[in-house]
């Protein structure tokens, strides 16, 4: 039960994660902050 | 009423995203495939493999060992390594890899620019960029070149593979296998949007130098080439292997790669104009949508959270949002411990000691 539960955390974190990164792209770009991959 | 439209147009929108898009390309797909035309079985065309550095040394040796480890025929694979950097141990690295490696310096100017100087000094009209990071499959090649055989196509991502070992990895593992589900299905039914930085390749004549300040190289390429009338499909067995980071590392490149997707829509405009883009659908769907759907969300919450006094409904929709975002913020919590317990290394893949040699150009910083 707990191993689900946490499984289902770390899928939810990353869910959030992951799509609230593009609110973050929006703030970088606007700040026109240099990237280097 | 306006605030119950906004819940339900916000929750539409995320729906349509992440499960309407999917079980249309999947229709789609079936409904009106556009396999690529099969490769004859002619000698391995020549490639230009082009990749850029920033003060990476000791992960070029192992990229340039495992390049010229491929089984591809190393007369026809030329590799031209472009160093954004001023260090001297990656200089150094250069100086002694280079035997078959042409090294470019450029001095700190961006991927971008640096990509630009690369293609300049490649040879052949297939271009194959990488990172530094990822280590490519030994048949890499094969599969990523193959699909040029078809007219049509005019560019071709390959495969990243996750390590998938870790606990960190496992919520973005099935974020990714998501990701090439969608990318797989939007080959099928034209092209995909935009390529795997990490592996992809391109006809030289669909080439058009990058802006300066290109973040995404790997989305803008290839889609400047399904702008000119051509394919970019993806391929399955073209495959590149990458560890995955600390979950820190991970927002860092997401946030980038986000901020890039906003980036295009100015530096290609055309791409929202369904008669200039021939996959406008595609792209809405999974480019512009993915950019709206944090909004969308948070209208959800506070939408739900103004009206839960109104019906039970919206009442049951709000606590399930907090539930979900309590969950995601111990799911957070988990990925912090597990990062502190890993350390913050991740494993890269080890591959065998480099040749070396030949400098075509020097330093010019």
């Amino acid at each position: 039960m707990k191993h689900t539960i946490d499984r289902l955390a770390r899928v939810a974190f990353t869910f959030v994660l992951l799509n609230y990164a593009a609110v973050a792209g929006l703030v970088t770009i606007g700040l026109r902050r240099p990237v280097w991959r | 009423m306006i605030t119950a439209a906004i819940f339900w147009g916000a929750v539409a929108l995320v729906f349509y995203v992440y499960v309407g898009y999917p079980v249309l390309l999947a229709i789609w797909s079936r409904l009106a495939p556009r396999p690529v035309q099969p490769a004859a079985p002619t000698v391995d065309p020549p490639v230009s493999v082009v990749l850029a550095v920033r003060d990476e040394a000791e992960a070029l040796e192992r990229k340039i060992a495992n390049l010229r480890g491929l089984d591809y025929p190393q007369d026809r694979l030329q590799i031209v390594v472009v160093s954004d950097g001023l260090h001297d141990a990656t200089t150094e690295v250069l100086r002694r890899l280079s035997s078959r490696v042409d090294a470019v310096w450029v001095g700190r100017g961006g991927k971008a620019r640096a990509l630009n100087a690369g293609v300049e000094e490649a040879r052949h009209d297939i271009l194959v960029f990488c990172d530094v990071r990822q280590r490519f499959d030994r048949q890499a090649l094969h599969g990523l070149v193959a699909p040029f055989a078809d007219p049509t196509v005019g560019g071709v991502s390959g495969e990243l593979m996750l390590d998938q070992t870790s606990d960190i990895g496992e919520g973005l593992g099935g974020y990714w296998k998501y990701e090439k589900w969608l990318r797989r299905h939007e080959s099928a039914i034209g092209s995909t949007m935009g390529a795997t930085g990490a592996i992809y390749a391109l006809r030289r004549t669909l080439w058009q130098p990058l802006p300066a300040d290109t973040i995404l190289d790997d989305v803008l390429a290839p889609m400047r080439a399904v702008l000119a009338a051509t394919r970019v499909v993806f391929a399955s067995n073209a495959l590149a292997f990458d560890p995955v980071a600390p979950a820190a590392v991970e927002l860092k490149r997401k946030i980038r790669t986000l901020a890039g997707n906003y980036q295009i829509l100015g530096l290609e405009p055309r791409l929202l104009l369904p008669g200039k883009n021939p996959v406008w659908i595609q792209y809405m769907s999974h480019k512009v949508g993915r950019l709206l759907v944090p909004y969308a969300l948070a209208a959800i919450l506070f939408s739900s959270a103004a009206l839960a006094t109104t019906s039970l409904f919206y009442a049951a929709a709000f606590a399930a949002q907090l539930a979900f975002y309590a969950l995601a913020a111990y799911g957070a919590h988990l990925t912090a411990r597990d990062a502190r317990q890993a350390g913050a290394g991740a494993t890269a893949d080890r591959v065998s000691a480099p040749t070396a040699d030949r400098i075509i150009k020097e330093p010019t910083t």
